[in-house]
């Protein structure tokens, strides 16, 4: 059983209506309007995610073309893709036309003057999530900190070191955040 | 004449946004890095606080991150138009990639130097972040009542799993009531804050 080109449009206009605050809230929608309806399997969603994540450009939207493609190839994932940013277009762009006119009076001023500090916190958590994935090895036992053997072992050190350096390079030159992920993948292939 | 400027511009926010959509790696707020150096320190198209704006009402707002704050950047540079253009130029990479890979690899995870390198990639992404963030940082918090916002927004998400719309409107709030209680509303102190007011009349 697989959706009509029309269904699969708003399925995808649903899920980006409702996704707010990011893509793992996409992700739970698709399993209830795509599994759950039973047009793909468990599995073959799963493999989808596993890619989506590895691979460029934001997720949701990787998902998004992924889905359209198997029912329907190329044309399938142009109508998922569109069907998703559609909501995402016309509520920015009504926010956005709206925001120049308001964003000098003194009340938004002062919201704003606390959500800058709290988005860059919001921002710190992501961090500190991929910090965790890349560079840590959470034990599934919290006393072994106890030791320091523990601590020693917490650690992946040959990516903390490329970490280190990393971010040395990043303070101290102008080079560009690309080439640091270049560099990030030639240090995988040869060392992890 | 203006017509061609016009669909320049245009063309300059889709290609531009299609290249940074093709070295995204994860969600939205890893693109942060890379918009940061190309829009905020190379091209001058925007200031660090709009940009947090942007991010601010991006994540409360329906939509993919990414995408969201993509249109508004595109509004800001040429309207509605812009808005549709930049979202295409995000959108595009995950396009072309995801149908190549659709049909040529089943299970990239089967081939061992790719899993590798996305292992090497990750590292990288947690080194650029971590820049991104001290730099945002540095910008955003002007005092104690920043400082302690910052860390309260982190402390709330990351250990108790409270959902970042919910701490975005209580910042807000927060920064109006420290408003309240600087006197920054009291009539005495308007001329500062109401003078852009009436300009817009």
């Amino acid at each position: 059983m697989i959706p009509s080109l029309l269904e699969l449009f708003f399925i995808f206009f649903y899920v980006g209506l409702f996704t707010i605050g990011g893509g793992l809230v996409a992700l739970t929608l698709m399993q209830q309007t795509i599994v759950a309806r039973g047009y793909i399997s468990q599995e073959q969603f799963y493999n989808m995610v596993a890619i989506s994540e590895s691979t460029p450009g934001p997720i949701g939207m990787n998902m998004a073309t992924y889905i359209g493609n198997e029912f329907y190839g190329i044309p399938g994932a142009i109508i998922t893709t569109l069907g998703q940013a559609a909501p995402s277009i016309i509520c920015i762009l009504l926010i956005a036309h709206f925001f120049s006119k308001f964003q000098e009076k003194p009340l938004i001023k002062a919201a704003f003057s606390g959500l800058r500090p709290a988005t860059t916190g919001i921002i710190l958590v992501a961090t500190a999530h991929i910090f965790q994935l890349a560079l840590l090895n959470i034990p599934s036992d919290i006393s072994v900190l106890a030791t320091g053997r523990g601590w020693l072992d917490l650690f992946k050190w040959q990516p903390v070191l490329f970490y280190a350096a990393a971010v040395f390079v990043l303070f101290k030159t102008k080079i560009h955040p690309v080439v640091v992920i270049a560099l990030g993948a030639v240090f995988g292939i040869l060392f992890l | 004449m203006k017509r061609i400027e016009t669909l320049k511009t245009l063309l300059n926010l889709y290609w531009t946004f299609c290249k940074i959509g093709s070295v995204t790696f994860g969600g939205g707020v890893a693109m942060l890095p890379i918009l940061e150096r190309e829009l905020i320190d190379k091209r001058h198209w925007m200031t660090s606080d709009e940009m947090l704006d942007y991010y601010a009402i991006g994540q409360s707002t329906p939509g993919i991150i990414a995408v969201n704050v993509a249109t508004f950047i595109g509004y800001k540079q040429c309207g509605n138009v812009g808005g549709v253009c930049a979202t295409l130029g995000v959108i595009t990479p995950s396009l072309v990639i995801i149908t190549l890979i659709a049909k040529f690899i089943g299970t990239i995870d089967e081939i061992a130097w790719v899993r590798k390198a996305f292992r090497g990639i990750n590292v990288a992404v947690a080194a650029n972040l971590t820049y991104a963030t001290v730099n945002f940082a540095r910008r955003t918090v002007k005092n104690l009542f920043g400082a302690i916002l910052l860390l309260m927004a982190f402390a709330v998400i990351f250990f108790f799993n409270i959902s970042s719309i919910i701490v975005i409107f209580a910042a807000a709030a927060a920064g109006i009531i420290e408003a309240v209680l600087g006197g920054q509303f009291r009539p005495g102190k308007k001329s500062g804050g109401g003078q852009p007011e009436g300009k817009n009349r």
